[in-house]
This record gives C-alpha cells, sequence and structure tokens, in this order.
C-alpha cells in the first residue's frame, strides 16, 4: 500500500477512536449531512418533475409538429402509422368562453374523435371519452371557476373578431361532455377539446400535429417546425429547473461551511504529528509527500462522509419508493406518497463540487506544513 | 572510504552573539568501523549528527558519503533514505503503524517493493519475528529500540546514525542494544557513528574521539 495513504488512513482511523477528536466527528457529520440533505431534496424535486413531465406528455405528448399539412405531410403521417407512433392533429385557437354572467379565455383544441380517445391520457371525471360535433371536455379548474358541471352548454366567442353580418362576434354553443383534472399544469383552466364534423385529416384543416415517440431521423419541410413537450412549457420547466439549483446552492452551503471543520481537523492533526512528520523526514520522506498525508487524510474524512451521506440518502429514497413512508395529502399535492428520483446527474454533479471545495479546504492547513524545516520538526521532537 | 568530513564548521545566531559549534572537524571511515563520540551536553555531538544526516547544512567544509559530495547533492531527502539509517535516544516509532509498517517506511518512502523474504530474515535476526503485528504501544523498551535499529538499516544504508541510542533504555537492555550494534556491525559490515554518554557504548567504537570545544579529539 502506498504509504502516503498508508498513514492517512491510520491517522483517520487510530487504534483509538477517541483519539480522532470531537473535531472530526463534527466535519464528518457536517459533510454527511450536507449531502444526504441535498440528495434528498433534489431527489424530490426530481419526484415531482417527473410528476409534471409525465402529466404535461399526457396532454401535449412528446413533440408537436407546427405548419402541419396533410397534402405535403401525408408521407409523414404514412411513417406514424407504419411505425406505430401515436399522433393527434389539431387546430387550435383562442376563444372566450360565456356562461351565467361569467366569461374566461380558454384554448379551444379541435382534434380528431378518433385519434383523440387514443392519443390523450385524460383524467376524467366520467368514464365516456367520446366527443361528438358540439361536445367539448372542459379542464377542473375552469369548470370550478365558471361553475360549470356535465351536461352544462357554454358558448364560445372567437377572439379574432370576426363579426356576423349583425355585426356580433361569431358565436357556438358546446354542451359540456366531461371533465378533466390536470392541476399540475393548470391546463385544466384553459384548454377545452371538442371534435368537429368539418375537420378531418384529410380535409387539411388540421394545423398542427402532436405525437408520442422520438423524432430521430425524421425529416421535416422547411417551413415545420417541431417542439417538445419542455419547449412548450418552457415557464415552467425553467422554474423548476432554477428551483433545483436554488436547493443544491443553498445547501451546498452546509457542505461550505463542514468544509471548515475540515480544515481545522487537518490543522489539528497535523499539529498533533509533528513528531511524526519529523520521523517521516529524517527517514527521506519530502516535504511534498508528508503535506499529501494531510491533503488524503482530508480528502479521506471528506468522501467517507459524502459517501456515506450520499448512501443514506440512496437507502431513504429506496425504502420511500417501496414502502411509501412518507405520505402526502393529494387534495394539496396531486400525489398520495412524497415522489422521490434518483438522478445519477446530480449525484456526480455534487462529488464534483465536493472535491473542489474539499481540495481547497484541506489545502489550506498544507501551507502551514509547508514552510516547516525538518530539522526544526527533528530538533523539537526527536 | 565511506564517509569523509573535511574541515567542517558551524556557528548558530542567538541575538548578537555567534555561537561557533563545530571549529572545523575531519574524519574518514571506512566500510565497517564503528565511531563513538563522546563529549558534554551542547559540546555539538547532536549538531554533527544533523550535518552527517544531511538534516542541517554546514556553513562551510565538506562531507562525502559513498563517494557523493553531499555539495553536490540536490536532493538530501533521496540521500537520507538510500545512504543513511537512524538511531535515536528515544524510538520514535509511529504510533499508529504495526512494526512491520515501521519498519518498512524507508522502503515505502523510496517507492520501493517490500522484499518479504529479506523483512522475514531482519525480523529473524533481531527475534521479533512474533511482533510483526504488534503495535509500538504493545512493545518493551528493548523492543522498540530493536524495531528502531531495524527500521534504520532495511534500505541497507552506507552509515548508521546513531544519537544516544541507549539513553532511553534499563542497563539489561543497553548491554543488548550495545551487543546487536557489535553483532551489525559484524554480519553486515555496517559502518556506524554513534554519540553517547554511556562508556559501555562508547568502548565499542573502533575508532574513539572526544568533541570538546567545537573540535574532535582521538582517544
Amino acid at each position: 500500500m502506498n504509504i502516503i495513504f498508508l498513514i492517512a488512513k491510520r491517522f483517520l482511523i487510530p487504534r483509538n477512536m477517541l483519539e480522532g477528536g470531537i473535531i472530526n466527528i463534527i466535519s464528518f457529520l457536517g459533510l454527511f449531512i450536507g449531502s444526504m440533505s441535498i440528495i434528498l431534496s433534489v431527489a424530490v424535486l426530481n419526484g415531482f418533475q417527473g410528476i409534471l413531465e409525465d402529466e404535461t406528455r399526457k396532454i401535449y405528448g412528446d413533440y408537436a409538429i407546427i405548419n402541419f399539412d396533410y397534402n405535403e405531410d401525408k408521407e409523414l403521417v404514412e411513417k406514424f402509422e407504419k411505425n406505430g407512433i401515436k399522433y393527434a392533429p389539431y387546430y387550435e385557437e383562442e376563444f372566450f368562453i360565456s356562461k351565467n354572467k361569467k366569461q374566461s379565455l380558454v384554448n379551444l383544441k379541435t382534434v380528431d374523435n378518433l385519434r383523440f380517445h387514443n392519443f390523450y391520457d385524460l383524467e376524467l371525471i366520467e368514464e365516456n371519452k367520446n366527443l361528438n360535433h358540439g361536445e367539448a371536455i372542459i379542464g377542473k379548474s375552469l369548470a370550478d371557476k365558471m361553475d360549470l358541471s356535465i351536461g352544462d352548454s357554454i358558448s364560445i366567442y372567437s377572439t379574432n373578431l370576426n363579426m356576423s353580418y349583425l355585426a356580433m362576434p361569431s358565436t357556438k354553443e358546446l354542451i359540456i361532455k366531461n371533465i378533466f383534472q390536470n392541476r399540475i399544469l393548470r391546463s385544466d383552466e384553459f384548454l377545452v377539446f371538442t371534435v368537429s364534423r368539418e375537420y378531418n385529416l384529410s380535409n387539411n384543416k388540421f394545423t398542427h400535429i402532436e405525437m408520442i415517440g422520438t423524432i430521430d431521423g425524421m425529416i421535416l419541410k422547411e417551413n415545420k417546425n417541431i417542439i417538445s413537450w419542455k419547449e412548450r412549457n418552457r415557464q415552467l420547466f425553467d422554474a423548476t429547473e432554477i428551483e433545483k439549483k436554488i436547493t443544491f446552492f443553498t445547501l451546498f452551503l452546509i457542505i461550505v461551511v463542514a468544509s471548515f471543520n475540515l480544515s481545522s481537523s487537518v490543522m489539528q492533526i497535523a499539529t498533533k504529528k509533528t513528531r511524526e512528520m519529523a520521523i517521516l523526514s529524517t527517514f527521506g520522506m519530502s516535504k511534498n509527500s508528508i503535506s499529501s498525508i494531510f491533503l488524503v487524510y482530508g480528502y479521506l474524512l471528506a468522501t467517507s462522509a459524502i459517501v456515506s451521506g450520499i448512501l443514506f440518502a440512496l437507502l431513504i429514497i429506496y425504502i420511500q419508493n417501496t414502502l411509501g413512508v412518507f405520505v402526502l395529502n393529494p387534495e394539496f399535492y396531486l400525489v398520495s406518497i412524497l415522489p422521490m428520483e434518483i438522478s445519477v446527474k446530480d449525484i456526480s454533479l455534487l462529488l464534483f463540487y465536493s472535491m473542489i471545495i474539499i481540495g481547497l479546504f484541506a489545502t489550506l492547513p498544507l501551507m502551514f506544513i509547508k514552510k516547516i524545516r525538518p530539522i526544526e520538526l527533528i530538533n523539537k521532537n526527536i | 572510504m565511506i564517509l569523509s568530513v573535511k574541515n567542517l564548521k558551524k556557528t548558530f545566531k542567538d541575538g548578537d552573539k555567534v555561537l561557533e559549534v563545530l571549529k572545523g572537524i575531519s574524519f574518514n571511515l571506512d566500510k565497517g568501523d564503528i565511531l563513538t563520540i563522546k563529549g558534554p551536553s551542547g559540546s555539538g555531538k547532536s549538531t554533527l549528527l544533523s550535518l552527517l544526516g544531511t538534516l542541517d547544512q554546514p556553513d562551510s567544509g565538506e562531507i562525502v558519503i559513498n563517494q557523493k559530495n553531499l555539495k553536490d547533492v540536490k536532493d538530501y531527502d533521496l540521500i537520507r533514505n538510500t545512504h543513511i539509517g537512524f538511531i535515536f535516544q528515544f524510538h520514535n516509532l509511529i504510533a499508529e503503524l504495526n512494526v512491520v509498517e515501521n519498519v518498512t517506511i524507508p522502503t515505502l518512502i523510496a517507492g520501493k517493493k517490500i522484499d518479504t523474504d529479506y523483512v522475514d530474515e531482519l525480523f529473524e535476526y533481531f527475534d521479533l519475528s512474533n511482533r510483526k503485528k504488534s503495535f509500538p504501544l504493545d512493545l518493551s523498551g528493548g523492543e522498540k529500540q530493536r524495531v528502531s535499529a531495524m527500521r534504520a538499516i532495511i534500505n541497507k544504508p552506507s552509515i548508521v546514525i546513531a544519537d544516544e541510542p541507549t539513553g532511553n533504555l534499563d542497563e539489561h537492555n543497553a548491554i543488548k542494544m550495545i551487543d546487536l550494534f557489535q553483532k551489525l556491525n559484524q554480519d553486515f559490515n555496517l559502518t556506524f557513528v554513534i554519540a553517547t554518554h554511556d562508556e559501555k557504548v562508547f568502548n565499542i567504537g573502533s575508532k574513539k574521539t572526544n568533541l570538546y570545544d567545537g573540535n574532535l579529539l582521538e582517544v
């Protein structure tokens, strides 16, 4: 075994554990708690983000192709059919919705009835998902806001100010067939699904198409745009990403503070072990190698604490995901158990940043060690 | 010649005063010689050993160890590791390392692979085979000093420097240590430079000197 590693290890785990000192335990605990907190908090945020992603995909699919034109994109549709890719063409327009003197602005999504069935995974109040001409499925938040229930009739007004011959905006009457729920995205506040006799795949009235699957190898014409579900809800997902980064940064401060303790630990052991430094110097160990012992000591202490913290957090996540120990009120949180998702990327980032911080703090005491002359050490200690 | 010292001088500053500790020491040692040095406290014995051990540098003069002039040497750590073995008054073993680890420190520092057969032979020679895995705290004073001697010779050094090697031992262990030095000298043809107050140790020298007032006087 390498002598530097051997001595650092023996200094860290002495035969009498109490010799290690309380400061080692504090450093260990600080780094342990810090890393555990980061992994747990980020896992919860990942869990909620995962739910958010699932819920988004249920309504938006994976990708939307803008400027869909059946005549131009017939091959694409055939390719979808051939490869079993789920897709749903739609036309979307903003409307005012009015009922009982209450108004709201909604996105009316006119869809193909057959594909609507297979594509959108909506959580409906009633089982029946089948839509007929003149019927609509609205969101629960919208229904609550406007006191609407299944079977009610609503008037919708176009926002593009196409007036009728009586100088009144064009209106349509729709019957509410069902109500869906998707509170995470708040899309149930503004999204209304409907079908129309005038809209089908071949008459070229659908302007967009949504699909579930990958876009790898898909060649599209220049006037087409592909946007992912994430891009369509950029604000929301940017917000969750920022929240994750802030949480990571805030909790990382625990590791920074614990690193000060680590610095003290290294300093303490270096001051206690001047006799050993003198012995090693006498037998030809260079100053750099002697310093390395304390650097390795710091790294061993910190790495063991951080890795233990991560492993402990992973154990908690595993227990939570298997047994569902931490329960939530679904009325408030939409899920009944606390979601937790492990991200290898987050663990790697934590390890990477920790190693840099630990390196910095463990190196500080080495400046003191490097100033010591072997003869002084020997005269004082041997 | 294994060690040649020419006109070695060393001074220390104490405020405005300059203390001339070594005033021009010269001697030569051949392989297998035992040089014993005695002298009153503060006579400069330890300073001389520090200079010979490359732990400190002289103001002037020349030290040549095994044909290597220390003036031309840049890496003193390497010289200490390969050419010099140290035995101190106190055993100075590292408490956290077991006996075999303490003994092999110089080899590990050199980055060499440990020759287990050689180490086993040494342990047998020093009658410490049953103590390999023990820790210094579990050893008697005599055993500790034997381990310390084993550590000094593990890298087969050109010279072994011993500073009051029996100073911390009882008479029985001191006699055993003296016998061990003589045995090592005969069996391995080792060269020793020993500073001591102990007459028994002093008398084992093939060259006996007295360090007095910064000068080395042959006895």
